[in-house]
């Protein structure tokens, strides 16, 4: 066990908000981003439903970058600097699936494009200028997962001592190409996302960025910031099984979970509130339902909720998100309503929470947040409230 | 040993303190022109295998973490499907193509290929500086190689570089292994990125 890790800041941009917290509002109530978009129909996309940004004015090959600056200051505002404080020895550590996705989309259209400047990386060069600080960069591609690799990433650096602060989450532009992609792989949905449900046909397309500061406790505590929660553990696995579907039986998943649990020292019984990846696919729900099952085969199922019915699946950047969304439930002690979710289905047997919920039992104090991927990639995140 | 390439058993170890990682084996093979970066790459994957070998396989799954680098994957992919999707329309894109649009594509294969169930992740990273691309990766081998493992098993991590690029595209697998704890961690994944990079770097 090394040295403790709080989160000081969030940030997050979202199709429900510009800022983290505005996301977590529009969550609770229960709303959803989804809705359908004329010009993918115009240029004659088979899926035109998704879950956009509507006013970011970036240039297209820019907007992720304006995404991820936007909730990097977000997050170091709320950590309580307005200039990054020892450069160097900041760090930045994000995960994206496809980086600057109109980018590639133009060289393919034939646009001479040195797709060097909009690779994974430039979201960390960037974000890097704008605070200037020249501490480690970690640009992680993990596809739909990166985003909690993006945080164990920058967890590990601090223990390391290879750096003293931190950026980390992770981000994700609208991409079309991504929509083509998911719609050929047959992974989107008929209308709505619907998590866990018994009527889910698929998943939606979001963008976004979610950012947390990362500090030592120790060193928090000294400069008198406030920690909002805690990094425990992050639990990885792969299924070794196929290219995009996830093992049926929910193995890897379960595999990572439980990592996660040891290494965190927490045993199964004291999780209240998994924030599940749901991505509304039959195949990846079911899955991620059995393993559920596994791991709380012998305690209560804690509460599970689910944001991908509300915002989409913003990808590389939604575990991120979804950390984000972590952090302010255990701030605020209520579990967020998974938005689509309305019909248990009897094959997963796991009823996902319908409205916003506040845990009577016990004080909410420890969240898992899965996020599984393309490639049999499985990870999960644990954070638990702060507690000196 | 190997059909091609420079294939190299070795046990190089490093020792910090109560912690010893060891450089079990080693491979680097140029990669052919292939039509894609999957055809590329499944074009030699089969010769990783010796590096692999080292680790048997229980209940049909090899214990270890799988780490790749890459300044490049899924770039000309993503370039090609795009293409290829205006071209044809978007309703008859390849789904064949899309999954290696993905830069963590080679790590899914080689993991599939391998039954490789332990942690795996990708890093995007440009091999400008070769000492630099490598500092996270070995920094993560040295945590997986040396975390929590005081009870003496051995864990074992392989690392790849993958450069799919028009010029001197090319793969380099490392196998290590190692006992110890966190403590050293730090030392020893400087240790390797040292030795990788200058791997990389020296047989090109």
């Amino acid at each position: 066990m090394g040295a403790r890790i709080v989160v000081t800041g969030v940030g997050a941009i979202t199709p429900l908000g510009a800022t983290a917290d505005e996301t977590w509002q529009s969550t609770l109530r229960g709303e959803s981003a989804a809705r359908d978009f004329a010009d993918l129909a115009a240029e004659g996309h088979r899926v035109v439903r998704a879950c956009r940004i509507e006013n970011c004015d970036a240039p297209q090959e820019r907007r992720g970058r304006a995404l991820a600056i936007a909730a990097a200051h977000e997050a170091m505002h709320q950590a309580g600097w307005t200039n990054a404080p020892r450069r160097d020895a900041g760090g930045i550590f994000i995960g994206s699936t496809l980086g600057e996705s109109a980018a590639f989309e133009q060289a393919g259209a034939g646009k001479a494009i040195d797709l060097r400047d909009y690779a994974v990386s430039s979201f960390c060069d960037a974000i890097a200028v704008e605070f200037a600080v020249t501490g480690p960069r970690e640009a992680i591609a993990t596809a739909c997962a990166a985003g909690n690799y993006a945080i164990g990433a920058a967890v590990l650096a601090l223990r390391q001592q290879r750096a003293s602060w931190a950026i980390a989450g992770g981000v994700e532009p609208f991409s079309k190409l991504s929509m083509v992609g998911f719609a050929r792989s047959r992974a989107m949905a008929s209308h709505d996302c619907r998590p866990f449900d018994a009527q889910r046909s698929g998943m939606l397309v979001g963008e976004g960025a979610g950012m947390v500061v990362l500090e030592r406790l120790d060193d928090a505590l000294a400069r008198g910031a406030h920690p909002l929660a805690e990094v425990r553990g992050l639990g990885l696995s792969s299924d070794a099984h196929h290219p995009t579907a996830p093992r049926a039986d929910g193995r890897g998943m379960a595999r990572a979970m439980g990592a996660a649990l040891a290494q965190a020292g927490i045993p199964p019984a004291e999780v209240d509130w998994v924030n599940v990846h749901g991505t509304g696919t039959r195949a990846s729900d079911a899955a991620e339902g059995r393993a559920l099952r596994e791991v709380f085969d012998r305690v209560p199922t804690p509460a599970l909720s689910g944001s991908k019915g509300a915002l989409g699946h913003a990808l590389g950047a939604a575990s991120a998100i979804e950390a984000v969304l972590c952090v302010l439930g255990l701030r605020d002690q209520v579990v967020p309503p998974t938005h689509g979710h309305e019909t248990v289905d009897p094959e997963i047997g796991l009823a996902c929470t319908r409205e916003r919920t506040v845990p009577t039992r016990r004080p909410m104090r420890v969240v898992m947040n899965n996020a599984f991927a393309f490639g049999g990639i499985n990870s999960t995140l644990v954070l638990t409230r702060y507690e000196a | 040993m190997m059909a091609s390439g420079v294939g190299r058993i070795l046990n190089d170890e490093l020792v910090r303190g109560g912690s010893v990682v060891a450089l079990r084996a080693s491979l680097s093979l140029p990669l052919p022109s292939a039509a894609s970066e999957q055809a590329a790459l499944e074009a030699v994957v089969d010769e990783f295998a010796p590096i692999f070998a080292g680790v048997p396989t229980v209940d049909g799954e090899r214990d270890g973490a799988l780490l790749v680098v890459s300044d490049d994957a899924g770039a000309a992919t993503a370039v090609n499907f795009w293409r290829d999707a205006l071209a044809a329309g978007l309703g008859f894109a390849s789904p064949a193509a899309f999954p290696w649009c993905l830069a963590n594509a080679p790590c899914a294969t080689i993991a599939r290929r391998f039954s490789v169930t332990g942690p795996n992740c990708t890093w995007l990273t440009p091999f400008v500086d070769s000492r630099g691309a490598f500092d996270a990766p070995a920094a993560w081998l040295a945590d997986q190689l040396c975390a929590n493992s005081y009870e003496g098993t051995p864990r074992e991590a392989w690392l790849v570089a993958l450069h799919f690029g028009a010029q001197s595209p090319r793969v380099m697998v490392w196998h290590w292994s190692g006992t110890g704890n966190s403590a050293e961690s730090v030392a020893l994944g400087v240790a390797i990125r040292n030795r990788v990079a200058e791997d990389w770097s020296t047989t090109q």
